[in-house]
């Protein structure tokens, strides 16, 4: 992109100014307005802390998630959740294992396995992360997992851009809580990458700036690392030569693509004169230069933020996490553990609003859904469907910037319309290959209480972690035409219970997070 | 080609406002138009427009997806050249409908020709990417982002000019009808496929509906947060468009619609634009333009089949629109035109210079624009129709004299300079 042209990057972010000004006044913090008219109040969300925790962390509570954090503690089930291969997962295994055991495999066994059939093997994937980000008890790794999914993001379009995502997204996953660095080691060297970027077309005489600007622009030092065309151009080169084995889909390094002679970038610079044994170092002491850079330290830590805190993040926090950053040498646990236990974390309690696959994960949690996947039927496809509906289905996005991460992306009368449904299709249980429960059990099963009043609190409860406030209590009963202490008997909740649920779903105490 | 260039991508999505503030009916109507406008029992009065907010034409986008085969659909019959490199599926001289001392229009859109005839119908030839991609892919990407190099720049050209405009009070200010996203209305806020108007709806039974809603509107009073306030435009938005199911817009008798999916999609940006809330822009996308092979006969063969879809769904759009064809645009556009030569498997492979139609009450139509310099071997780039003329300039010259965006052609376009073809007369 030259300086004068209009990406839809710029435009995204654009939106996210609108977004921040749109939640200026988010949940949990009064508008102090001069103007005559008060302005509304805040959203009643309940702030407590685990609960606030786990919106953030989790793709949602749900209530036995909610008692655990409360024996443990906030911190102790962080440190946890950290270390994601101590904590068994036999649900999630043993449905991939079962239903998704190709999965399970390698990118190049996988292509071996769907000759012609890309599109199928890539909706299986997506499938398996969205079973994942259901139903894994390594919540914060799937959480997480999806941040950087977004952050290096590549979009399986088609040729090895596809076959490489398998790999690339099971690597993601078990480097989650590394370090920035490796992380973008481990992008660079993606096939899915180098080829969704062009860098495998990139060689001396026919250079492809794509992977060299986005490497600038987006997975490090950002727009405002003040780098310049010619900078672009030279990272573009340093990075000649990285390629892949078409038929392993493993990376290779090609010293015939490989541009020699003295470079620069920003600060760096390297003689890169011996392209055939030695090329290799050049990129990699470019993105050693570049994951250490203040500007990436600043631009990563800022996401973070903007992931877990809030839209527009406080200066503060961004400040002392891009301090951490450099402190830690960009330690994943250590920004997460700083960002976590921060006073502005504290504070945020509402302030993201949950985006498609977030509200559709937290919706499932919190109804306690059951995947149920019958031999031979994948169980997530409507899920799946579901999300691509709303425009947020795993790996769909196009562009290389990843999926929006601010409210008003996801705000349109159409978006808004999408959570309504969305939130009916669950409490009705229309999707198929899973089950959700029913609003007797959800409210207490036989010991349930009998009047409206207390009906709609157990249910908002246990779906919400909090009774409503009165007015958006009354609108439920009310709209069961009941009142206060009308008796819902069981052929009664049966019967409305889906709608009860649907409601409560698609009120805003569900949409945000 | 990669399955997804053959994929129709047959799109739409519904851009909504982000004013809600703005959205009550009253305010929609004002920035309609300076007409009168009777609609069967329902007197919509359409008011002046704000100063801030022009009136423009409704502009509605049909893709060809797949690359048109422009030497076919506008022949230049006069050429010795043209019968020359295509022995098997040149259309006979005798059946072409004349269009000037030039060209003949393939008989399968015949439909079109009344339109011709009024001057509402305009073709540019030999129009496309001047950096020609014939990669499926790329070359639509080019077109959706309205920039010759996909890569750099990936929001839709429809989306920069509503963006430019500014934000306009409307409910559904972008339509499309089909599956996909539409790439040229990308960057727009959260665009979101619709299938069909008919599927704007909360999923609840009539009987329900109104006290489910009311619940809904309940839930997002009360407090402040961009949830509340969309919320309660979503409401809107919702009621507009039961609004539009309303018997009193449907279909003129009169306008008879071919039972395609591509007629279905253009009956419903009919209903659109007629009812009380109009929309600034509508996309929708045709597959299936991708004749390598088997391109077949003028008569029964695949092309005239598409063709004949594409002329009789866009006479029966102008019908139904009565008099808002009027303020009405119409582009046709696909990824690139065709080889000159045919294959030899009955069709032709992917070329560079393709065709544009431009319809409406607006444009200077009757006329085949564009620079002309025949289809001999010496003129081809590489056996293709060179592009002597940008497609940019076809969509800039609507978009500043039909669009009213003429200010902002370097944020819709960027790097372009314009240059006009005179082919759309100014509001």
């Amino acid at each position: 992109m030259s300086a004068p042209m209009v990406s839809r990057r710029t435009v995204v972010r654009a939106t996210a100014v609108t977004g921040a000004a749109m939640l200026a006044a988010p949940a949990g913090v009064a508008i102090s307005g001069a103007a005559s008219a008060a302005p509304p109040p805040p959203l009643a969300l309940s702030n407590d802390p685990v609960i606030h925790t786990l919106r953030r962390l989790t793709y949602g509570p749900y209530p036995g998630l909610i008692d655990t954090l409360r024996k443990t503690g906030v911190k102790a089930w962080l440190d946890a959740q950290l270390q994601p291969h101590k904590i068994p997962d036999t649900n999630v295994d043993a449905i991939l294992k079962t239903q998704f055991p190709h999965m399970l495999l390698s990118s190049a066994q996988i292509r071996a396995r769907y000759p012609d059939k890309a599109w199928q093997a890539m909706q299986q994937l997506k499938q398996a992360t969205i079973i994942r980000g259901v139903w894994s008890q390594r919540h914060l790794q799937e959480v997480v997992h999806g941040f950087w999914s977004d952050h290096f993001y590549t979009h399986p379009v088609d040729g090895v851009a596809l076959w490489g995502k398998f790999d690339e997204d099971k690597r993601l996953r078990a480097n989650t809580f590394t370090s920035f660095g490796r992380l973008l080691h481990l992008s660079a060297s993606s096939p899915a990458m180098l080829c969704f970027l062009n860098n495998d077309q990139s060689s001396e005489d026919d250079i492809n700036e794509n992977y060299g600007r986005e490497l600038l622009e987006l997975h490090t030092v950002g727009l405002a690392g003040g780098y310049s065309e010619a900078d672009v151009r030279n990272a573009a080169l340093a990075m000649t030569g990285w390629t892949y084995d078409k038929e392993t889909l493993a990376f290779r390094y090609n010293p015939k693509l490989h541009y020699n002679g003295s470079l620069k970038v920003i600060g760096w610079t390297h003689p890169n004169i011996d392209g055939t044994a030695g090329g290799i170092e050049t990129g990699r002491s470019l993105l050693n230069y570049l994951a250490a850079h203040p500007a990436t330290a600043r631009h990563i830590s800022t996401k973070l933020c903007r992931r877990l805190i809030s839209d527009s993040p406080p200066a503060s926090i961004i400040a002392s996490t891009t301090k951490v950053f450099v402190a830690s040498k960009g330690s994943v646990p250590a920004l997460l553990r700083h960002i976590v236990a921060s006073p502005e974390f504290a504070a945020s309690s509402g302030q993201k609003v949950r985006r498609p696959f977030d509200m559709v994960a937290a919706s499932v949690r919190a109804t306690g859904g059951r995947y149920r996947g019958e031999a031979g039927e994948q169980g997530a496809n409507d899920l799946l469907w579901r999300m691509s509906d709303m425009g947020h289905a795993p790996f769909e996005w196009i562009d290389p910037d990843g999926y929006p991460d601010t409210g008003a992306a996801w705000l349109s009368s159409v978006g808004v319309l999408g959570r309504w449904n969305t939130s009916l299709a669950i409490a009705g249980n229309w999707f198929k290959g899973v089950e959700m429960k029913d609003a007797k059990t959800l409210a207490g099963g036989k010991d349930r209480p009998a009047k409206a009043g207390p009906l709609v609190d157990a249910l908002t409860i246990a779906l919400t972690g909090q009774r409503f406030p009165r007015a958006h209590r009354a609108a439920i009963i009310e709209y069961l035409g009941a009142s206060e202490s009308t008796i819902l008997d069981d052929d009664t909740l049966r019967w409305r219970g889906p709608r009860i649920i649907a409601l409560i779903l698609a009120s805003p105490y569900m949409q945000v997070r | 080609m990669s399955q997804r260039a053959v994929s129709q991508r047959a799109v739409s999505e519904c851009e909504m406002s982000d004013r809600p503030d703005a959205m009550s009916r009253r305010s929609l109507l004002k920035r309609s138009g300076g007409v009168a406008l009777a609609v069967a029992a329902a007197q919509v009065v359409r008011a002046p427009a704000a100063a801030a907010v022009p009136a423009t034409d409704r502009f509605v986008q049909v893709f060809l997806r797949g690359g048109m085969d422009a030497l076919n659909a506008v022949a230049p019959v006069a050429d010795p050249a043209y019968a020359a490199a295509r022995p098997g599926i040149a259309v006979p001289a005798g059946a072409f409908l004349p269009l000037d001392s030039t060209f003949g229009l393939h008989p399968a859109l015949a439909a079109l020709l009344p339109m011709w005839a009024a001057g509402e119908l305009a073709f540019v030839h030999a129009v496309g990417n001047p950096l020609g991609d014939r990669s499926h892919f790329e070359a639509q990407d080019a077109v959706d982002c309205g920039v010759p190099i996909s890569s750099s720049v990936r929001t839709g050209w429809l989306a920069r000019h509503l963006t430019a405009r500014g934000q306009t009070p409307a409910a559904l200010r972008a339509v499309g009808i089909g599956e996909t996203q539409n790439m040229s209305l990308q960057g727009q806020r959260n665009a979101v496929t619709i299938r069909a108007l008919s599927k704007f709806k909360v999923h609840v039974g009539d009987g329900d509906r109104v006290a489910y809603e009311r619940a809904i509107r309940q839930l997002h009073t009360g407090f402040g947060h961009p949830l509340a306030s969309n919320g309660i435009a979503t409401l809107s938005a919702l009621g507009e468009v039961r609004g539009l199911n309303q018997p009193q817009y449907a279909t003129l008798p009169t306008a008879e619609y071919p039972d395609s999916n591509f007629g279905k999609a253009l009956r419903n940006i009919a209903q659109c634009a007629k009812g009380p809330v109009g929309f600034e822009a509508a996309t929708v996308d045709i597959g299936g333009w991708d004749h390598h092979t088997d391109m077949g006969d003028h008569i029964n063969g695949e092309l005239a089949r598409k063709l004949a879809d594409l002329a009789t769904a866009l006479s029966a759009l102008r019908t139904d629109l009565g008099p808002l064809w009027a303020e009405t645009t119409v582009v046709v556009v696909s990824e690139f035109g065709r080889r000159v030569e045919e294959n030899g498997d009955g069709g032709v492979d992917h070329g560079n210079g393709g065709l544009m139609m431009v319809l409406g009450g607006g444009v200077r139509g009757g006329k085949i624009y564009g620079n002309w310099r025949g289809v001999h071997t010496s003129v081809l780039d590489h056996g293709d129709l060179p592009v002597t003329t940008d497609w940019r300039n076809v969509y800039a010259e609507i978009v500043s004299s039909r669009l009213g965006n003429g200010n902002n052609l370097g944020a819709v376009f960027p790097g372009l300079k314009p240059s006009f073809l005179g082919l759309a007369n100014a509001r």
